[in-house]
Order: structure tokens, then C-alpha cells, then sequence
């Protein structure tokens, strides 16, 4: 997969997730750009290995920090997502001539909280979706992003979104067609989702 | 185990999904959906990128789209949640 057209996306997988996933990997993949998560990874090389070989070979990467607190008592924090954060930071500086050039967005469901928790990180930009209308401001978060970093080019992000809720509805049909349960598309595992968005976007009319 | 032998759709059906999939992107149904859009709710037109009213409440968006299905202008409603995925639909056709 070329370094140059690849983001590594850093982000929790967990049931509440997986909707914001699936936008955000269907943004990605439209805005001419190849996902790459974790979760794929074959379980045969070690973990942090086979991460640290995703962020390496992707130019770009979007890192949600969301889950930076934990919702309930006793409940412990997942720290994945800042770690991962890390090596990003840790392997533009490698020495390695590709990874200097390499730029990542950093995103969360609230405003100035990572200035606090990840004081390290004050002066960079961070950008928040909020509680609300998340699907929208999220769209809209990464394609000007992708407008700054890349060029200009990319698709409207209300362009987006309307194309998100038809792809949507459209999977949806299309599996219930099959007999697939109503929850087929949040089962649906990941590599095979991405599989279908791309599918469907590549036949989308010009 | 690697991640595509954990495939939930597989052999013949995936076949068909693929298929249905690519058909479904090329073709323009006349469906209507109830969407949340910047706070409200709008009635989108399959195939159209801009919107064609927006309501405060969700239950006046669907009563809206209900008419216009029931006059010709659709043959299926598909129902949104605020997370954009489909909560569910009905059937106009004849």
C-alpha cells in the first residue's frame, strides 16, 4: 500500500465506537485515502510491532483521544490511544527521510481537555466534535483537514455526509435482501466493511 | 486468525453482495430518508445532494416524508438516527 495515500487511524473498538468508525473510515476511503486500523493486523506478529509498521508506512493518521476518561467508577482509562499518539510523534523523528513528512490530526469529544491531561501536547492543534451532531462535525473535521494537508479537491463535507447516508442505507438493504439480520452492518467485521465502501464508492456515477 | 477468514458474509452470499452493492451505488432508487441534519431533521430525495426541507422535530420530518411517499414521491422512507444509520423503513410500493 504507497506510504503516500495511507492513514493510520487510532481509535477505540469498542461497541460505542464502531458507528463513528465506520463514518470516519468511509470519509477517509472517499476522500481518495486507505485506512489502516490495528484491528486488522494479523495476530501473528506482536502488537506493538505490527502497529508501529501501520504508522510507518502511513503518511497520514487521525488519532481520537476521546477515551482518554473513563465513563464510571473502577473503570480503568484506555491509554492505547495517546501511546499510539506517541509513536507516531516518536517515528517522524526516526531520522528516516519519508516519516518527517508525516502529519497527523488529533481529535476529541471535547475542547482543552487533552491540554490538560497531555500537557505535552499544548500548542498543537486539536480539534473537537462534541456531544451532539457528531456525524456531521466529525465528516466535516477530517475533510478540511484532508483539504489542508493533501490539497484542495475533496468532496464538500455536506456532499459527504449525504453520500454516507445513502451507502448506509444502501448496505443495509442489501444485506437485509440476504437474510442478514438487522444488526448485520454493526456486525459486520471491519476489513470486510471496508471492502463494501470501497465497492460501492468506485461504481458511485462521476 | 487473520482478519478475512473472520468474514461475516461469505461465499455465494458474498458474491451477491458484491454484486448488489456495486448496483446499488449505480442506481438511483426513488427512496426518501428522514436524516438529522445540523440540529434538525431534513427529507432528503435519493440521488439529490441538497436537501429538500428541514423540520425542528424528527416525528413532523417523517409525517412530511410519509406524504410525499404516499403521493408517488417514493417508494421507500428509510428512517435515520442521529448517528446517521438506518433505524428503520417502510414500503410504498404498489
Amino acid at each position: 500500500m504507497p506510504f503516500n495515500t495511507s492513514v493510520f487511524i487510532n481509535c477505540p473498538f469498542d461497541k460505542a465506537y464502531k458507528k463513528l468508525l465506520r463514518l470516519l473510515i468511509f470519509t477517509c476511503i472517499y476522500c481518495g485515502l486507505e485506512p489502516k486500523l490495528s484491528e486488522l493486523k494479523d495476530s501473528g506478529s506482536a502488537r506493538v510491532d505490527g502497529i508501529i509498521d501501520l504508522i510507518k508506512s502511513s503518511k497520514y493518521s487521525i488519532h481520537d483521544l476521546s477515551r482518554m476518561k473513563s465513563k464510571e467508577a473502577n473503570e480503568l482509562a484506555r491509554f492505547n490511544m495517546p501511546f499510539e499518539l506517541g509513536l507516531e510523534l516518536g517515528v517522524r523523528v526516526s531520522g528516516e527521510k519519508d516519516l518527517s513528512t508525516k502529519v497527523c490530526l488529533i481529535i476529541d469529544s471535547e475542547k482543552f481537555r487533552i491540554n490538560i491531561a497531555l500537557s505535552d501536547l499544548a500548542g498543537s492543534d486539536i480539534s473537537s466534535y462534541g456531544k451532539t451532531h457528531q456525524v456531521e462535525k466529525i465528516i466535516k473535521i477530517i475533510r478540511d483537514w484532508f483539504t489542508a494537508v493533501i490539497g484542495p479537491g475533496m468532496p464538500a463535507s455536506s456532499f459527504l455526509y449525504l453520500e454516507f447516508v445513502e451507502f448506509i442505507s444502501d448496505l443495509q438493504i442489501d444485506l437485509e435482501d440476504l437474510q442478514y439480520g438487522k444488526n448485520a452492518i454493526s456486525n459486520l467485521p471491519t476489513s470486510e466493511y471496508i471492502d463494501f465502501a470501497t465497492r460501492w464508492i468506485s461504481n458511485r456515477p462521476a | 486468525m487473520s482478519a478475512k477468514s473472520s468474514n461475516l458474509v461469505k461465499g455465494r452470499n458474498r458474491t451477491a453482495l458484491i454484486r448488489a452493492i456495486a448496483r446499488s451505488a449505480r442506481t438511483i432508487e426513488p427512496r426518501i430518508h428522514v436524516i438529522p441534519s445540523k440540529g434538525m431533521w431534513g427529507i432528503k430525495f435519493e440521488g439529490k445532494h441538497r436537501l429538500y426541507r428541514r423540520f425542528v422535530r424528527k416525528d413532523t420530518a417523517i409525517r412530511n416524508a410519509k406524504a410525499l411517499a404516499s403521493a408517488g414521491d417514493g417508494s421507500l422512507l428509510i428512517i435515520h438516527g442521529a448517528d446517521g444509520m438506518v433505524t428503520g423503513s417502510i414500503s410504498y410500493q404498489q
